[in-house]
């Protein structure tokens, strides 16, 4: 895994939690659920591919 | 050109931001000047007793964009087609609020004093433009009150969703 996705994470995270917190101030309860949704979405997105390659070599390890 | 692009939609979704807030205050003059619209109609069908198509010419003499735009439009339609219904003339003419920042629900208030004007006695039409007066005061405090809070919001949302696309796009 490369380290820049780790930081390219961490930047969506915090971006998120700004952008919620500013529509929660601003009463938008709704669009912040659906901003957080979209972040947990995208980032998702980013570690599906590692996710599987985790669960392949898992899978190649317990093989005979 | 990869950076190009990134750049040009990071600044895409940050002068988007930009509007918004722009179109909040926008919204508000333009309410303020509804309002003062509905003050003069009110003097002219009241106290000159001008007909309304005389009215609508001077009114958009003396008022700004894009009021004076709408007026004069209806006015110019008032002496083109006799016909017409004013309710009709009005709709037909509402093209001058685009880029207004009104919102549709403004519109919609507006719009029932075309189909109220004209055909009404004095009384009736005096009594509607004080009915419609008190409505757009109500609105434009309600957002007077929300309007620094929200014009913030959407700056700061053009800047956080810049960043979210620099961060995503790279």
């Amino acid at each position: 895994m490369e380290v820049a996705l780790l930081f390219r994470i961490a930047a969506v995270g915090i971006l998120v939690s700004v952008l919620c917190q500013v529509l929660k101030h601003s009463g938008r309860e709704e669009q912040a659920f659906l901003t957080s949704f979209a972040g947990l979405l995208l980032v998702l997105f980013w570690l599906v591919p590692y996710i599987s390659q985790l669960f392949e070599t898992i899978q190649k390890l317990f093989e005979f | 050109m990869r950076f190009v692009g990134i750049s040009i939609m990071a600044a895409a979704v940050l002068a988007l931001g930009f509007r918004y807030s722009l179109n909040a205050r926008k919204r508000i003059r333009n309410l303020r000047l509804m309002q003062t619209v509905l003050r003069m109609l009110k003097g002219e069908i009241g106290f000159s007793g001008r007909v309304l198509e005389e009215a609508f010419d001077d009114i958009s003499r003396r008022v700004e964009e894009p009021f004076s735009e709408f007026f004069a439009g209806i006015s110019r339609k008032m002496q083109n087609r006799k016909g017409d219904g004013l309710a009709q003339l009005w709709q037909e003419s509402e093209d001058a609020f685009q880029g207004s920042g009104l919102k549709k629900e403004d519109l919609e208030l507006f719009r029932k004093l075309g189909s109220e004007l004209g055909f009404l006695d004095v009384d009736m039409q005096l009594r509607t433009l004080e009915l419609l007066e008190v409505q757009v005061k109500e609105s434009v405090e309600h957002l007077e009150k929300n309007c620094e809070a929200s014009c913030r919001m959407y700056q700061s949302l053009g800047i956080l969703g810049a960043l979210t696309v620099i961060v995503v796009m790279l």
